[in-house]
């Protein structure tokens, strides 16, 4: 009795990872045969074949670093080990808490330039209490978010300093500018979070590569 | 990797009594096996090596639990394979936390070379790759197992305490796949 295509193919792939009875065996020599669609099914999963084994050798089959033994048997190894695990789980998840309590700042930005003003640090806030001032000690000027500007034909360095709300001596000093004069085609690095130091605040409005609008402000006793 | 299917059973035996140097050799014996086996689940080294310690630690503390009805490789191989898995769970949180962060703040993450690049030679084997690459991890597996590792069907089957006909079954899928993969490169 003959098989059908699929029987067939099912016999290709079940003779590749063991070896068939008398009886399958007959049935997928007599089909293969008459039916070259089969046969060449058959001789591409050979090739399939052929290819994984010495791939899949010469990417894993690596000498690893011995195992100590010392480690393996006393007690200490699985404390350090879990431990290790324990402070990685523990830093990443300060940083997600970090990174989405400054997403949270993007999306509700504070609206009162007045509270810039004072010296005083409120707590957390919270969203009932939207007009409290966010001052955290990771933002610094260091690691403050830039983003890189290219200068359109009309620009001038106030303009642009206003569009970011930042003042003019900060886009000088972090470009090396020596003259107050910026060209058109010019790549200027903006330091969007630097605080301004008459303590206003412009809603910013630029459009740039970076989506966010970012309205981070820190504030620095009596400043 | 068929070479030592059963450790002899003193060692083992001595091993649970705390023998220094019965464990040295014991870990001796099937470390470079564990070791390549995680690593082909996890492609990352680092990994690849804490999953090795966590399976020896795991196994000799699970030594007098060990019967013999299977091959010791097997009950090895299935510690390590559960480890891996673990390890591949976490990375898939982390992975998915941190795809859900770039999205949000728009980022760029440094996309890091795969390292199977380094090692393939042709236009077929890197579509393979590919293809091996996006076959779930019940796939994956189950072919690093029998291609890599070179165990027979009712090898992996015990290994992963699923039934022969599946493991058939997720075999013929996966070179279905990788079938595809090549013919796809030959039509192109």
């Amino acid at each position: 009795m003959s098989i059908s295509h699929e029987q067939a193919q099912k016999l290709i792939q079940l003779g590749t990872d063991q070896v068939l009875n008398r009886d399958e065996s007959a049935k997928l020599s007599a089909h293969l045969r008459d039916c070259s669609a089969c046969t060449a099914y058959a001789s591409e999963i050979k090739e399939v074949v052929n290819i994984l084994h010495p791939m899949m050798k010469r990417q894993w089959n690596v000498q690893p670093v011995p195992l100590s033994i010392s480690c393996l048997t006393g007690k200490n190894e699985k404390s350090q080990s879990s431990n290790y695990l324990t402070m990685r789980t523990a830093a990443v998840s300060l940083v997600v808490m970090a990174l989405f309590f400054s997403a949270w700042q993007v999306m509700f930005p504070s609206s009162s330039p007045q509270s810039q003003l004072s010296p005083a640090i409120p707590p957390v806030p919270t969203p009932s209490h939207l007009t409290a001032q966010f001052v955290s000690t990771q933002l610094t000027r260091e690691n403050c978010m830039r983003t890189l500007y290219t200068v359109q034909e009309h620009d001038t360095l106030v303009s642009i300093a206003e569009q970011f709300s930042v003042p003019v001596p900060a886009i000088t000093e972090l470009n090396q500018l020596e003259e107050e004069m910026v060209h058109s085609g010019m790549e200027l690095t903006i330091p969007i979070c630097h605080f301004t130091p008459t303590g206003t605040f412009h809603a910013a409005t630029f459009t740039t590569t970076l989506t966010p609008v970012l309205n981070f402000r820190t504030s620095t006793p009596g400043g | 990797m068929t070479e030592a299917h059963a450790a002899p059973e003193r060692l083992i035996a001595e091993c649970i009594a705390g023998n220094q140097d019965a464990i040295e050799a014991l870990v001796r014996e099937y470390e470079a096996g564990v070791f390549r086996l995680a690593l082909s689940i996890m492609g990352d080294h680092a990994e690849a090596h804490e999953v090795t310690q966590e399976t020896f630690l795991s196994a000799l503390r699970a030594l007098p639990s060990y019967r013999e009805q299977k091959s010791f490789q097997s009950w090895l191989y299935r510690i390590a394979v559960n480890h891996s898995r673990s390890h591949l769970r976490k990375r898939k949180t982390i992975e998915r936390l941190r795809t859900s962060l770039t999205a949000i703040f728009r980022l760029e993450i440094e996309k890091q070379a795969s390292p199977e690049e380094a090692t393939i030679q042709n236009e077929k084997e890197a579509a393979l790759w590919r293809s091996i690459n996006r076959l779930d991890e019940r796939h994956r597996i189950v072919l690093v197992l029998r291609y890599f590792h070179e165990l027979s069907v009712a090898e992996i089957s015990e290994i992963l305490s699923v039934n022969e006909g599946t493991i058939h079954s997720r075999l013929h899928n996966a070179r279905e796949k990788l079938r595809d993969a090549l013919k796809h490169l030959h039509g192109e």
